[in-house]
């Protein structure tokens, strides 16, 4: 691949990477920075990447990781709380998930903290997620329910 | 259909927005997801007005120089011919060694074959048992398979850590070069790096299970050299850190 061929391939799944780190992160500026480095990860970690829904699963994971990383890694830049930093126009009744995730997501392992937000925060049905992390979809419903069983312990 | 997710959008958005994707008939009836359609149009509209002319320059440049050398290696005939020499000799060196050593070359255990190559700045090298390999580092694979079917990669590192280094992946019999390399990351330690090989389907979660069985019952990568599976395996350890280590 050589570099117009790289540059295309950035035309083409970067608005995908953006909006996922945006959705993630919430911050625009880090968005934009986490996206090139998405970008660079997922080709050179995966020489064949082409832009069709094959690449799907990949960019996600990869995205994923690393905005949970970069969350995990540093505070948040702004002085919002964190149910203003989650909150997005996809409805209020999604919101206590959110919540729930963000509150307890710490206290879980990092393949739990992925599924948990590939459901609660993606709506990813049971079988999206076991495309996009590589797990059986039965090893997805266990540790969506040991997630939901744990949280609610710490929760209440 | 139900509202599709984001999942499903984007990749109906990947697509091109074709007419027959189920997503487009959905759009066609549901106010709410062409509304939530909206955030990819904004989202396309900020890259490519502002994100990509910022970035492309920095992110062509890191990938332009990072993807010469080590994939040439494997494809210029010349530069493959003295691959092919330098591996007769190392397998030759390999299989002259005493029987005690940990055995992870082609032929020396079982019918599936292993080899990793490690490209570090312009130098590609084969990695030998117990080598110490760099946080940046990139590996790729080759294995020798007893017959058509699967093959998957993962490694463990001595906190338990299970990576999967080439999902399943199907591969004729014989010698084949995997597709795609990692780049190692930071962490130091011993880490081992299993092959498996499948006639049928491999499931990642089942064979991240074993590993995480294994570990339990030995308590040490170094001594972990097969996993508790029904299936045709290899490994091959290495050690991770710097090198004034």
């Amino acid at each position: 691949m050589d570099r117009d061929e790289i540059s295309q391939l950035y035309r083409r799944l970067g608005p995908l990477i953006y909006r996922r780190c945006l959705k993630l992160l919430r911050n625009p500026d880090n968005a934009r920075d986490a996206t090139q480095e998405v970008f660079v990860r997922a080709v050179k970690h995966k020489e064949t990447l082409r832009a069709d829904r094959q690449c799907l699963p990949w960019l996600y994971r990869v995205a994923t990781n690393y905005c949970l990383n970069f969350i995990r890694d540093r505070k948040p830049i702004d002085d919002r709380q964190p149910e203003e930093i989650l909150k997005s126009t996809s409805g209020e009744e999604r919101l206590d998930a959110r919540r729930r995730v963000l509150a307890v997501l710490g206290e879980f392992d990092s393949k739990t903290q992925q599924i948990a937000v590939y459901s609660l925060l993606d709506g990813m049905t049971q079988e999206e997620i076991a495309e996009v992390t590589g797990f059986s979809r039965k090893t997805v419903g266990k540790k969506l329910k040991r997630f939901s069983e744990r949280s609610k312990e710490l929760l209440s | 259909m139900s509202c599709p997710s984001d999942y499903q959008l984007d990749e109906y958005w990947l697509a091109g927005r074709p007419e027959d994707h189920p997503v487009h008939g959905h759009l066609e009836g549901c106010e709410t997801c062409r509304k939530r359609l909206m955030e990819w149009e904004q989202a396309e509209d900020k890259f490519q007005k502002e994100v990509f002319p910022a970035t492309e320059e920095k992110v062509a440049g890191r990938l332009s120089a990072s993807r010469s050398g080590f994939f040439g290696f494997f494809t210029y005939p010349r530069l493959a011919a003295a691959a092919a020499v330098v591996l007769a000799v190392v397998l030759a060196v390999a299989l002259w060694r005493p029987a005690d050593r940990e055995a992870t070359y082609i032929g020396v255990k079982g019918t599936l074959g292993l080899e990793v190559y490690c490209q570090r700045a312009d130098r590609v090298f084969r990695v030998n048992p117990g080598e110490r390999l760099l946080a940046e580092d990139r590996i790729r694979f080759a294995v020798s398979a007893p017959g058509p079917g699967q093959v998957m990669i993962v490694s463990v590192d001595q906190q338990g850590e299970v990576s999967l280094f080439y999902p399943a992946g199907s591969v004729e019999g014989g010698r084949t070069e995997l597709e795609g390399s990692t780049i190692l990351d930071e962490s130091r330690g011993p880490e081992r790096i299993f092959v498996v090989f499948s006639e049928g389907a491999l499931d990642f979660a089942a064979v991240e299970s074993a590993v995480v069985r294994g570990l339990e019952e030995t308590g040490d990568v170094v001594k972990l050299q097969r996993l508790p599976l029904e299936l045709v395996q290899n490994s091959l350890l290495i050690q991770k850190g710097s090198s004034g280590e």
